[in-house]
């Protein structure tokens, strides 16, 4: 009888485990989709007696990757290099498709201090066809039309930076 | 001079005593069941250098790890046959990120191994995945992970995969 128990099976069972693991470090990228000139000129009225106005261009994108720690967000904001010519303004409006921030609207860029023009940036990534990323409309305003004066071009240099993560 | 009626008397005890050895013996137990793997798979950093293009762009959704990232030995095994099923615990992880393993060959020794040639997703049940019989050395196993992107944001994941043997 003895041997016969010792003859007899029990179903045994081990274990063992490892791991799988990696990394995902901070990044901060971002370009436009085309980087070159745009040229914003006063338009005089159709009819006399009312103000001049600005042209606006809306055909830029900008494109942007960003991986953040938990819980934090990036801004994107925006500033020139110089003043608007005397009697404008600079306009400017960011807008990112769902996911990617949040527009802060219309905003008046300036030379003394960068403007936040998209906020609440999550970690993503805007694509780069042809459409993708946020629009970016620059609006030149005239402001006091008494103050025109006639000029060559003003080159002013638009700065976006993609902020840290805070 | 004993008569032949006393002999059972006399060996009547002796079996008793051969018996009572034997259940009483010291036994030198068998060595227990078991499994064991050697390797890890550390999938990697991922940042800007690991970008599919210029800004805007993504990381590539889908790594994959050697084809032997993991060897997987079965030892002392004694019944007919085994099966191994395999689940992960998340340290930290992310709801989009996809753990699959598969194996890649069959090892060494003389037992056998069977299933788990194709990719299947390690979740946090435990599911079939190997079955076999007797011992089996170095079966290599690969690894692949599904859903990375930025989206996940930064830190490090980590999974904890167990791979249970059991004999039948």
């Amino acid at each position: 009888m003895f041997l016969a128990v010792a003859g007899l099976g029990f179903a045994a069972s081990a274990q063992t485990t490892h791991i799988i693991n990696f990394q995902v470090v901070e990044v901060v990228a971002v370009a436009l989709s085309d980087a070159t000139a745009i040229t914003l000129q006063t338009v005089a009225p159709l009819v006399a007696g009312n103000p001049p106005t600005g042209q606006t261009n809306a055909t830029k994108y900008l494109r942007y990757t960003t991986v953040n720690a938990a819980g934090l967000n990036r801004t994107v904001n925006a500033q020139m290099s110089v003043a608007a010519p005397v009697g404008t303004r600079l306009d400017m409006t960011a807008a990112p498709v769902a996911g990617q921030g949040t527009t802060a609207g219309i905003k008046t860029l300036n030379n003394l201090t960068a403007t936040s023009v998209i906020t609440t940036i999550p970690s993503c990534f805007t694509g780069i066809l042809a459409t993708s990323g946020a629009l970016l409309t620059y609006s030149l305003v005239v402001v006091t039309p008494s103050l025109l004066v006639v000029s060559a071009a003003v080159p002013v240099t638009i700065t976006l930076t993609l902020t840290d993560a805070a | 001079m004993r008569r032949y009626r006393d002999i059972p008397r006399i060996i009547f005890p002796l079996i008793v005593i051969a018996l009572s050895a034997q259940i009483f013996a010291p036994r030198v137990p068998a060595a227990p069941l078991s499994l064991t793997e050697s390797g890890s798979w550390n999938a990697g950093s991922f940042g800007i250098a690991q970008l599919t293009g210029a800004a805007g762009t993504n990381f590539t959704a889908t790594q994959t790890s050697s084809a032997n990232a993991v060897l997987m030995t079965i030892a002392n095994t004694t019944l007919t046959g085994w099966n191994i099923t395999v689940r992960k615990v998340d340290t930290t992880w992310n709801a989009g990120l996809h753990a699959f393993v598969r194996r890649t060959g069959a090892g060494t020794g003389t037992g056998t191994v069977a299933g788990g040639l194709t990719y299947q997703e390690i979740t946090g049940t435990d599911l079939a995945f190997l079955s076999g019989t007797n011992n089996k050395a170095s079966i290599p196993l690969q690894f692949q992970l599904t859903g990375l992107s930025v989206t996940v944001g930064a830190g490090l994941f980590s999974t904890t995969v167990f791979y249970t043997l059991t004999e039948f």
